[in-house]
């Protein structure tokens, strides 16, 4: 029985008649980075659908910390501590950076509908904790400046740590990083690979899909690799190299 | 006289919502306040102690709403039920309808904890609905809950409503006949309604309403549940109207269910389409303009009309005309109203240059 | 049993009017995702315009054979037209600037443009409901004890008519195929080089007709007509393309029978009254238990 911190058992997801993944089975080590590479439409994205309930699954189990997470709704799943970013990024665009992130850290407060008319003492203390707490995030992400700024109005690199931060502002034990890197010019890949490996080595877990190969084969300690839904290859950066399969998904796309 | 008092109001929110500071900001809040709840010592008319009682009821309705509408992003175009609950609690708990008469002061708790109820009630199996799906069932319930009070005329008077509603004591004093005491409760509750309203939009829910009303599965994955928050703006805003209800009601002695009609939804709707949505200043701003048109001006429009341009004219069947323009033009000119958040502004014009 | 087939058939013709006024709105919504609020003015515009017609030409009673068919043209075609023109105008000037704004805009705009329309027709007519001529014969169709009218005839038939013709349209002409393709994706559409604003102009040209048409046959079922018919009319029409299935054409045709029934039989059993809110009832329900309408398809989100 895997043990990881995060289990794939068989797990199918179907979109009518479109078979987005078939029986995926992995296990992601708590403290690890894992990549899941594939071409274009191999099911990476429905992949993290899956884990963070969005996507429902025709079959199979996911668990986490041993129980099962599959079937939950959303926001029940981030209460376990899974967080994640976007492909397309989906950052609160008209709030500002600061907002951005004291929302992703949500979860870490109790306040609710008293305190938030009322402003009690244990409201008022948790708002100052998290807005400091946000401050942090953003400087560590490398966005100390920017606080106010409408997350619109953020160079597109910033944009994507921005959502970093605001995942990570719910301290989660599993982050879900989906095509972080795209579109990122060579330095901000390189910042990004450093700050990914720091998020790990604070304890965060990590699971990157990505196309960029520099970036993957750099970071990940083992990979996992889709083909139309179905997982083809598990191993670190060099065996998946050498993959025979994994070479023959590729060929006509880009080569690992 | 009337727009004297108003206008001041108005520039008051104006500075008030400007101010950086915190502290500022509320004190010229609370100079303004005060200041208005000074006024019937200096203004002695009775008429116009009225007109600002009702303007001031209006800006709890605007405000209400707006955090149904502006904070959360909801659309909901049948506040109006809300108000008929409020006040139809009062005409049925307050007067010689059952005989049983209960005090105004504990029937303002029990009218916004039961608005706040029906909200929930409203709100549970249809929040889950995409936007405009929600603004139709909202505008049916705003249709039906009328109707029901007209329908059931054992309890409610039926199309006559329920009059000569008690009169509200406070210990040995009664409230009388003037309009008085009346708007001192008003300006109280406006009082407390802004600065419930501030709190919440700067509490972990109100974040949690602007995550909602910008990417709704994104707010999800921060572990936001949803359903639950929605639930929340529409049930406080609903409270917020069944407040307004209670001395509406009891200022008028008087409920009926053709007080209570899709128009008073869309009048205060308007209120925030003109001031600005989400913008609390922007909203009492809006809703104290608006209520003053309504009460004030186009009563005396026919007259005015007549006057400046020789026009003979009948102004009151045209009400509706008017609101129209108004919201259509604010829609197509400046739809982030006249007073909005910068955040709102920036919303609407990055989809129009789109 | 007698009376119950009698309201049955009193629902259904009550229907005709419905489903034609549903078409409209989810024709609109179907390639726009908008409600168009204004929609169920319109059609009492419609009925304006019809009656304006008839009191052009004379009619005081009933009239038969050709003079019957062709006043029927006239104003039914009067009403149709005038609605076509008014509707693309609303949608030109009020609804494409907003074509890309947050939803609640075109939705407040919508509002705003229903009580202008709504006005309007109060000044043009007054705030009284308005006397139409009966100017279809009262033959009655008589089998197995139970009566129709040549009246509820002819706008089922309409309604079934504009029904098949508006799918022909939808299914079989370049237009329609067009209004299919801004439906599923405006933006692919317009790659492809489809004129989107005219496709979409066209689209509020047809729903203006379908309303003319309703407004038509509800001003000559009701022989009356008034300035705030549209309102609930509206309301009850939009009921009904939900029920069937939004964006759906056969469905808004279902539903608007359904709801037109359901009407019928709740007026005869509890009363005028709470046939309102009995329709209310039943779109709280639908939305609730299934969004998609009787004949819709579930549409999952995209992440």
């Amino acid at each position: 029985m895997p043990d990881g911190l995060l289990v794939l058992e068989r797990v199918s997801v179907a979109f009518g008649n479109l078979r987005a993944l078939e029986h995926v089975s992995f296990e992601v080590r708590e403290g690890e980075i894992l990549g899941v590479i594939g071409p274009n439409g191999a099911g990476k994205s429905t992949l993290f659908n899956a884990i963070s309930g969005v996507a429902p699954l025709r079959s199979g189990a996911i668990r986490f910390e041993g129980s099962r997470i599959d079937g939950m709704p959303v926001h029940a799943v981030a209460a376990r501590g899974i967080a994640r970013t976007f492909q397309n990024l989906r950052l609160f665009r008209f709030a500002s950076a600061l907002e951005n992130v004291m929302i992703g850290a949500h979860l870490r407060l109790r306040s609710g509908i008293l305190d938030a008319l009322v402003r009690t003492p244990r409201a008022r203390r948790e708002e100052m904790r998290v807005r400091d707490e946000a401050r942090a995030l953003l400087e560590r992400v490398g966005l100390a400046g920017s606080e106010e700024r409408l997350a619109a109005n953020l160079p597109y690199g910033a944009q994507r740590r921005l959502e970093i931060a605001r995942a990570l502002a719910a301290r989660p034990r599993l982050l879900l990083l989906d095509e972080p890197a795209a579109g990122l010019n060579p330095s901000e890949k390189a910042g990004l690979a450093a700050l990914i490996r720091r998020i790990r080595d604070d304890g965060t877990t990590i699971v990157l899909v990505e196309h960029d190969m520099g970036v993957v084969m750099s970071l990940c300690e083992r990979i996992v690799v889709l083909d139309h839904g179905e997982t083809i290859a598990v191993g670190s950066p060099r065996d998946v190299r050498a993959d025979r399969r994994v070479i023959e998904a590729y060929l006509g796309s880009e080569m690992p | 006289m009337i727009y004297l008092l108003i206008g001041i109001a108005v520039v008051a929110t104006i500075v008030a919502g400007s101010m950086r500071s915190r502290a500022l900001s509320r004190g010229v809040a609370i100079g303004a306040l005060g200041l208005l709840a000074a006024v019937p010592l200096a203004v002695h008319d009775d008429a116009t102690i009225n007109l600002l009682a009702d303007a001031g009821l209006y800006v709890i309705l605007a405000l209400g709403l707006n955090v149904v509408v502006g904070f959360a992003g909801l659309l909901d175009l049948g506040y109006a039920a809300f108000f008929a609950i409020g006040a139809y609690t009062y005409g049925m708990l307050a007067s010689p309808q059952f005989g049983i008469h209960v005090p105004f002061w504990l029937l303002l708790f029990v009218a916004a904890l039961l608005a706040a109820l029906f909200g929930t009630v409203l709100g549970a199996p249809t929040l889950r609905l995409r936007g405009d799906y929600l603004a139709i069932v909202t505008l049916g319930f705003g249709e039906i809950v009328p109707q029901i009070f007209q329908n059931l005329t054992k309890y409610t008077g039926g199309p006559n409503g329920i009059s000569a509603l008690d009169i509200p004591r406070l210990g040995p004093y009664s409230f009388g006949l003037s309009a008085t005491p009346y708007y001192e409760v008003t300006v109280a509750l406006v009082a407390l309604t802004i600065l419930l309203v501030c709190n919440l939009r700067a509490s972990r829910l109100g974040r949690a309403w602007t995550a909602i009303r910008e990417d709704e599965l994104a707010a999800k994955h921060a572990g936001i549940d949803t359903t639950r928050t929605k639930l929340a703006a529409f049930a406080l805003g609903a409270s917020f109207s069944g407040l307004a209800g209670v001395v509406f009601a009891a200022k008028l002695s008087l409920v009926s269910p053709d007080l209570f009609q899709f128009q008073v939804s869309v009048l205060i709707v308007s209120m925030l389409v003109l001031g600005g949505m989400g913008n609390v200043a922007g909203v009492i701003v809006g809703s104290l303009v608006l209520s003053t048109v309504n009460e004030a001006i186009l009563p005396q429009a026919d007259t005015l009309a007549e006057r400046l341009f020789h026009l003979r004219v009948d102004l009151t069947a045209d009400h509706y005309f008017i609101y129209g323009a108004i919201l259509v033009a604010i829609m197509l000119l400046r739809p982030e109203g006249l007073l909005p958040n910068r955040e709102r502004r920036a919303e609407l014009h990055a989809s129009a240059d789109a | 049993m007698h009376e119950f087939v009698a309201q049955l058939i009193n629902g259904i013709s009550l229907g005709a009017i419905y489903a034609l006024v549903a078409l409209g709105y989810t024709l609109v919504y179907g390639i726009l995702e908008l409600i168009n609020f204004a929609h169920g003015d319109v059609s009492t515009f419609g009925a304006f315009v019809a009656l304006a017609v008839l009191e052009a030409l004379g009619v005081h009673g009933a009239l038969h054979g050709i003079t019957l068919v062709v006043v029927s043209f006239l104003a039914c075609g009067g009403a149709a037209l005038s609605c076509a023109v008014v509707n693309a105008g609303i949608e030109r000037l009020a609804y494409r600037p907003l074509r890309n704004a947050p939803r609640l805009a075109p939705l407040i705009t919508a509002i705003g443009v229903s009580f202008i329309l709504e006005n309007v027709m109060q000044l043009w007519r007054g705030p009284a409901p308005v006397p139409v001529p009966g100017f279809f014969p009262n033959l009655v169709l008589t089998a197995g004890g139970m009566t129709v009218t040549l009246q509820q005839i002819v706008l089922v038939g309409m309604t079934i008519a504009a029904t098949i013709v508006l799918q022909l349209v939808v299914k079989r002409t370049r237009l329609g195929m067009a209004m299919r393709a801004v439906a599923q994706d405006r933006e692919a559409a317009a790659l492809v080089g489809i004129d989107v604003n005219a496709v979409i102009a066209a689209t509020f040209v047809i729903a203006g007709l379908l309303a003319g048409i309703a407004g038509f046959a509800s001003s000559m079922y009701y022989q009356s007509t008034w300035f705030l018919n549209g309102f609930d009319a509206g309301l009850k029409a939009f009921t009904a393309a939900v029920l069937g299935g939004i964006g759906n054409l056969g469905g808004a045709v279902l539903g608007g029978f359904l709801i037109g029934i359901i009407e019928a039989l709740a007026t005869w059993q509890i009363g005028g009254q709470w046939s309102n809110v009995a329709v209310f009832a039943i779109l709280v329900g639908v939305l609730v238990v299934r969004p998609s309408g009787l004949l819709g398809e579930s549409v999952p989100e995209k992440v």
